[in-house]
């Protein structure tokens, strides 16, 4: 599977180096945010983030251990064993967590022992794994660097707002101060308040990238393991087929580049972006405009390049299995409406 | 595209409205009650949380940019008149609102309507309350001959001790009773619409005549409740009295009329519904020996709740036991199905591990 998805990792990885750290931010901390899409790391937020001073000491060690332990496996942990990798990154969420426990319990004492058990706990935070295993491994220092701090800010901002939420309306306060609440609802600040509020920000996100920004839309859909009819939203883009149903599109840098198909995908896009701005269109025909020259641009590049025939028979594979997936998704749908 | 049956969603419309309109009626006669007892006070209490109950419902469809008609259900009045009718009457005025709007904003309409709900809203509500307001959910007023009337503020009541609290102390009975009669009328201090035996058995009387199938769940709670109550008194002074005691005291009677009988939530066949209502019964006891607060019923029928298809599914072996026959699952070769095309689905990694 690996030699044959070559070719198309090329195509798709030139626009990862052309995407910028807003991009980058956009996908890791929005579209597959870890505890709202893929929920990952639930324990800290529903368990302690009931105030805003502790989701903001929590987000502070996050962000921390996040980048100290990407940016080590990018530059120096890529040829251990996997198995080895994996105990590695608890001593490195270790090695931060510890002087920073010693150093806060100095600011803030009462609300590191509100905090107990569950800073420590952050060290074996399943994020920091996913990320080391999925991105660092494979990708540069500086890549790793900007998905570190990516994905922690996703984290991050939906611990704070959690916190923000209940110490409001769960204890009537904003950072210690006492606000016009007579009586808060003090079961918000147990993990159940937690899991309502986590649930309704989710319920929220969806809901925009369905109806607002349906662009995303699939890619939300696979990173939260929904099975979903992928004709629905993909109508538009129909140059762009083969590349969309068989993977989910995440771009990572890769070493084995060749120099050819470099010099003529640099130049358009950013150009033509620059154009645009004048002509004051909508957003979402920009982006259309895009993908469709970008596609024409690959198949461009499929004629020039001397792979074609790899090419040829990997679409075919595509084909026959995009026809049967499709069928499997019409009787999946059917069937799986909730029966009481 | 699947297709919908609108006779058959008409159909089930149509019972669950039939079956909002027995409850509506058995409530009517509770809240007459509390209006005895404790004033008019009462029943602003109740026709407010009626009214936000509706009020929630209605706009969240209207912002859901669907038409508000499922409120022809009824079921968004039961949950606010239920939710108004388990608090004290010395409660203010906006506690029973927020109880109405957090069942059916948070635990019923994220599921559905009325008939795809998995959890009664309105005990979802009151256990809502009792974890965040414990102080003024759990003090009671006592009833008084001259407060009949006329008093709408909060100000006319005074405090007395109830007799879940009572039982939740271990103490022998209380200087306040003396009377049984007053324990069987509901002249003692205890929540406003669920303190007093005689209409509770009316009401249960009711239901048997009405709604027989419902009532076999209530009636195993009951059950289960009573024995509990006889084998291990909380009292010292008889096992007679802590019987009494331990029906008409808190929302036990109440809860075993109104929530566990619930046709929507409790499972279908007559045998599971027994078994389920009895151990509904043992939780809430257990919650009232071992659990923090005196009341303990909501948490005991939402865990119920959830656990309700296992009890389904061994009702049903049960029966087949007793007719020697043996235990089949129906959908087993289905689900395998389902299984394996879900597994070629899920979209793969580069490196072939599912994401």
């Amino acid at each position: 599977m690996r030699k044959q998805k070559s070719s198309i990792d090329k195509v798709v990885k030139k626009e990862s180096e052309a995407s910028s750290f807003k991009t980058e931010m956009f996908t890791e901390a929005i579209v597959q945010n870890p505890v709202l899409v893929s929920t990952i790391g639930l324990c800290p937020v529903v368990a302690i983030s009931t105030t805003l001073k502790s989701a903001i000491l929590l987000s502070v060690i996050t962000y921390l251990t996040m980048i100290f332990s990407q940016v080590l496996t990018a530059s120096l942990l890529k040829k251990f064993p996997q198995w080895t990798r994996v105990a590695l990154y608890t001593l490195c969420g270790m090695a931060i967590v510890a002087p920073y426990m010693l150093f806060m319990q100095k600011l803030f004492p009462e609300d590191m022992i509100a905090l107990g058990i569950y800073l420590p706990l952050l060290t074996i935070n399943p994020l920091i794994t996913r990320q080391c295993e999925r991105v660092a491994v494979k990708s540069t220092v500086k890549h790793a660097f900007v998905n570190a701090v990516s994905s922690a800010s996703g984290y991050s901002a939906v611990l704070i707002m959690t916190g923000l939420v209940r110490e409001i309306f769960g204890s009537g306060k904003i950072w210690g101060y006492n606000i016009f609440i007579n009586h808060p609802a003090t079961a918000l600040t147990n993990p159940f308040g937690g899991f309502i509020i986590i649930g309704f920000m989710a319920v929220a996100l969806r809901w925009y990238f369905k109806k607002i920004d349906p662009q995303y839309a699939e890619e939300l859909a696979i990173h939260s393991r929904t099975s979903i009819k992928k004709s629905r939203y993909n109508k538009d883009k129909t140059s762009n087929e083969k590349i969309d149903e068989n993977e989910p599109q995440r771009f990572e840098p890769n070493k084995e580049i060749e120099k050819d198909i470099d010099k003529k995908e640099e130049k358009p896009e950013l150009e033509i972006k620059e154009n645009q701005v004048v002509d004051q269109e909508p957003e979402i025909e920009k982006n259309q405009e895009i993908s469709e020259k970008v596609a024409a641009e690959n198949k461009k590049i499929e004629f020039t390049s001397q792979e074609l025939e790899e090419l040829m028979s990997k679409s075919l594979d595509d084909i026959i299995n995009g026809t049967t997936n499709e069928n499997q998704n019409d009787v999946d749908l059917g069937e799986e409406v909730p029966e009481k | 595209m699947q297709e919908i049956d609108v006779q058959k969603i008409r159909q089930e419309n149509k019972q669950t409205r039939d079956y909002m309109i027995d409850m509506l009626i058995m409530l009517s006669a509770t809240t007459i009650m509390a209006v005895f007892h404790y004033g008019i006070r009462s029943l602003i209490m109740v026709a407010t949380s009626i009214a936000t109950a509706v009020l929630c419902e209605s706009s969240i469809d209207l912002l859901r940019k669907r038409n508000p008609h499922r409120i022809g259900d009824l079921s968004s009045i039961f949950t606010g008149a239920a939710i108004a009718l388990m608090l004290p009457a010395s409660a203010p005025i906006w506690l029973a609102p927020i109880g109405s709007v957090f069942a059916i904003a948070v635990a019923k309409l994220p599921f559905g309507n009325a008939r795809t709900t998995p959890f009664v809203p309105a005990a979802a509500g009151f256990a809502f309350l009792t974890l965040s307001y414990r102080e003024l959910v759990f003090t009671y007023p006592s009833v008084r001959a001259d407060v009949k009337g006329l008093v709408t503020g909060q100000e006319g009541f005074v405090s007395g001790i109830s007799v879940a609290n009572m039982l939740s102390q271990k103490t022998s009975i209380g200087t306040g009773i003396i009377n049984m009669m007053d324990l069987f009328v509901g002249k003692v201090p205890g929540p406003m619409g669920a303190s007093c035996l005689f209409v509770m058995f009316g009401l249960f009387m009711y239901m048997l005549v009405r709604r027989s199938s419902e009532w076999i769940t209530s009636a195993g709670f009951l059950a289960a409740c009573s024995i509990l109550a006889v084998v291990f008194p909380r009292v010292l002074t008889g096992r007679s009295i802590s019987l009494v005691m331990e029906l008409s005291s808190g929302v036990l009677f109440f809860s075993a009329i109104f929530f566990i009988s619930d046709p929507i939530t409790s499972p279908k066949s007559q045998m599971s519904r027994v078994i389920y209502g009895f151990a509904g019964g043992v939780l809430t006891m257990i919650f009232r020996y071992f659990g923090e607060f005196e009341e303990g019923v909501c948490f005991a029928i939402l865990i119920m709740n959830a656990l309700s298809s296992y009890f389904e599914t061994l009702g049903e072996k049960i029966n087949n036991r007793l007719n020697n026959k043996e235990y089949k699952p129906k959908d087993k070769k289905e689900k395998k199905q389902k299984k394996s095309k879900n597994e070629k689905d899920t979209p793969k990694d580069e490196r072939g591990y599912s994401l």
